[in-house]
């Protein structure tokens, strides 16, 4: 446990109404007091975090792991290492691993192996239904009693509608919800870049915006007509944003999460050709991108979530179709999300409640908070540092990402979680 | 310029530049010189990653006559079922000290990507539905020579623009030239986004498009679009899209009707009519011929 002095930095925590400079003084990992000003007690270590933000940890609730089956990739150590790195404290890792994560014994082999880490909060989503084929439920109760946070077939949608109606009552009335890849896999056919104007001028096999689309109207329907919760993952268009605004209007339990790379890039990544840019949703055009920041503002949407989806290299330099979708996030969140404030398209308090208090809450964990009495569980960054995106500054196991060799700026240089500092620029 | 990928890379200049070579191979070959010595001692590979019958025997037979070795190679996609990626692949080539990669691949893109990664010059013979850039100049050279220019033409081009790399290809180059362009097919078989083409009219009414046209350009059906709902039946495409009789009279006079082959006779083009006095289409294969040898020489000469 610390035992440490954070003196200058600028602290924003909208559940406690900050958002000023304060001194935070640690006790063995106990926010002890939170001041103007505190002199340093003899023989404590001073974190100068004159210049630097320092927010309660981040909370991401999608991201892949590959733990267990395909830990060539990524496994719960390197995804951890990548995790605090981003200044996230608490992860939700896909059930997608294989075998998929729909029985209780992986449910515990997943959070067990976090817990042995050590590093951040690992948790678990479990598959909808077995082997995430679509058909039968899983034993969604005893999931949740293992440990599962929520329900998802992520990877590919829960394609039946009826399947989907039934795990949604199912998991609502449990306490939980259903989060869903939206994607009519009949309307993506063999596409792999966006339906815009550069797969059609590059001859690139197109995946249309309404495959998304009307899934996820599917959803806000159904979730309207059961009165039970749905989580829109990685929403990417603009017509998505309209359907979801509509669907909260008419009082659906609707919430949805954005992905920085939907926030950031557009489909003139595939300008190279470059596989790098393939990842499920595609990315999209300017407008989608314009809409989304201006729904995350708003609240139409509500959480930011990576979706990190580490890939090995060599699977990277297959062709396009064969290329599995995916890139990394979990490092690059922050210095989008914080561009985004730069532009101001909203403040550090949305910062904060879209990157860490909603995701936590949407999870049923509580969130971190920066308050006296608390656990330290928070993230200190510098926002005007840039650094560039590379083999070295990467954590994670894979290096999949279209960002590669550019400069990002903001960069985090601690993370505090469980009142010990995890991470250390 | 190393490689020859995309028409993009062409400004009008390096287009003539072309067709001047074209031109004087030509008429060498016309008096009685069938080998010339501009590639001797250099090496052309063909890896040929899907099937092609003229593409591929127009540029080796246009090596040969250029003195060139070269080495046809049928990829298909067995090293592909062998794990192997494309970029291990072209490097192989590249080591057995190939000068000239002449490649066809089923991926959009693939030429661009090798392009970049191989110090050998590449040469684009089809990626995709991407580019199919030595069609576009033949096409280009052909109608020149049928016409004597083409700034100001009419020139329509008619079938499955969607997955069409001739199309893609063409549009650019016809359009960087000066032509005015049409584009009819199915709905079905439009891209979404047609803003970006540099086009004058789209319609899905064949009659339309071929209106007054210089020049008629009809691309090939891929049979297996059907079972994937592009289209209904070739009985309804060969109807309301294929060239008959009556819609010839449609074009100017003078028209001419090309199409990259091979011809779905009957389909895009009625049987009768594939060799008839309006088509150019053994012309097309002549001229590409002359314009692959020409594309070597200019890649040679940068």
């Amino acid at each position: 446990m610390e035992t440490v002095l954070i003196k200058n930095g600028y602290v924003v925590d909208p559940q406690n109404n900050l958002s000023e400079k304060k001194d935070i003084l640690i006790e063995k990992g106990v926010i002890k007091k939170i001041s103007d000003s505190i002199q340093p007690p003899p023989y404590i270590d001073v974190i100068n975090a004159e210049n630097m933000i320092i927010t309660p940890s981040f909370t991401d609730i999608h991201v892949h792991f590959r733990d267990p089956g395909q830990t060539y990739k990524e496994d719960i150590f390197t995804g951890s290492l990548s995790a605090v790195a981003g200044g996230y404290t608490t992860v939700v890792c896909m059930p997608n691993t294989i075998p998929a994560i729909d029985e209780p014994s992986l449910v515990r082999y997943v959070i067990e192996k976090g817990e042995e880490v050590g590093l951040c909060r690992v948790l678990p989503a479990a598959a909808v239904t077995k082997g995430r084929k679509g058909k039968e439920l899983t034993e969604m109760w005893l999931l949740k009693d293992a440990g599962a946070v929520y329900f998802t077939d992520d990877g590919a949608p829960v394609y039946n509608a009826h399947v989907m109606r039934k795990a949604m009552e199912y998991a609502g009335s449990i306490g939980s919800f259903v989060a869903d890849h939206c994607e009519d896999i009949n309307l993506s056919q063999d596409g792999v870049a966006h339906e815009g104007e550069i797969a059609a001028a590059l001859g690139l096999p197109p995946l249309p915006p309404e495959a998304e689309d009307t899934m996820v109207a599917r959803d806000c329907i159904l979730s309207m007509h059961t009165g039970m919760p749905v989580h829109i993952c990685h929403l990417s268009t603009k017509v998505g944003v309209e359907i979801i605004t509509w669907a909260k209007a008419m009082g659906a339990k609707v919430t949805a999460e954005v992905t920085p790379h939907h926030l950031y890039l557009t489909d003139e990544e595939w300008l190279d050709f470059d596989c790098r840019a393939k990842v499920s949703p595609p990315l999209r055009e300017h407008e989608d991108i314009e809409a989304l920041r201006w729904a995350l503002a708003s609240g139409i949407i509500d959480i930011v979530a990576t979706d990190h989806a580490p890939h090995a290299h060599q699977e990277k330099m297959l062709e396009h179709s064969h290329c599995p979708p995916g890139m990394i996030g979990l490092q690059f969140a922050l210095p989008i999300i914080l561009e985004l404030v730069k532009k101001e398209y909203f403040g550090l308090d949305r910062l904060v409640e879209v990157m860490s208090i909603n995701p936590a809450k949407k999870i049923g964990i509580k969130p971190p908070q920066i308050k006296e009495g608390e656990k330290a569980e928070l993230t200190i960054f510098d926002p005007t540092e840039s650094w560039e995106v590379n083999e070295e500054t990467i954590k994670s196991k894979s290096k999949n990402t279209p960002l590669m060799g550019r400069k990002l700026i903001g960069k985090v240089k601690y993370t505090f979680f469980n009142g010990k500092i995890v991470y250390r620029d | 310029m190393k490689d020859f990928i995309s028409v993009n890379q062409l400004d009008e200049n390096r287009f003539y530049q072309i067709y001047e070579i074209f031109k004087d191979y030509r008429e060498r070959y016309r008096n009685g010189q069938t080998k010339f010595e501009d590639l001797r001692g250099y090496s052309v590979l063909l890896p040929f990653f899907e099937n092609s019958t003229r593409t591929r025997t127009s540029f080796e037979l246009a090596g040969k006559i250029l003195g060139a070795d070269t080495i046809n190679i049928s990829g298909s996609s067995s090293s592909v079922k062998k794990g192997e990626t494309l970029y291990d692949t072209i490097k192989t080539l590249e080591a057995m000290q190939s000068d000239f990669i002449v490649m066809r691949h089923y991926m959009s893109g693939a030429s661009h990507i090798v392009a970049k990664k191989v110090k050998s010059k590449v040469i684009n013979a089809g990626d995709g539905t991407n580019e199919h850039p030595s069609q576009a100049v033949l096409d280009a050279i052909t109608i020149l020579e049928e016409k004597g220019k083409i700034e100001g033409l009419k020139i329509a081009i008619i079938g499955d623009i969607l997955h069409s790399r001739v199309a893609r290809s063409q549009i650019k180059l016809f359009h960087m030239l000066g032509a005015e362009i049409t584009l009819c097919g199915p709905q079905t078989m439009l891209p979404r986004h047609m803003e970006q083409f540099e086009v004058d009219f789209i319609t899905t009414d064949v009659n339309d498009a071929l209106k007054d046209k210089d020049v008629a350009v009809f691309l090939r059906i891929q049979l297996e679009r059907q079972k994937k709902v592009f289209f209904s039946t070739l009985n309804e495409y060969s109807i309301k899209y294929g060239l008959n009789q009556e819609r010839i009279h449609l074009l100017k006079e003078d028209a001419i009707i090309m199409h990259p082959g091979p011809v779905n006779r009957g389909v895009e083009i009625q049987s009768e009519l594939v060799y008839g006095t309006r088509t150019v289409i053994l012309q097309q294969v002549e001229n590409g011929l002359f314009t692959r040898m020409a594309i070597y020489k200019f890649l040679l000469n940068q």
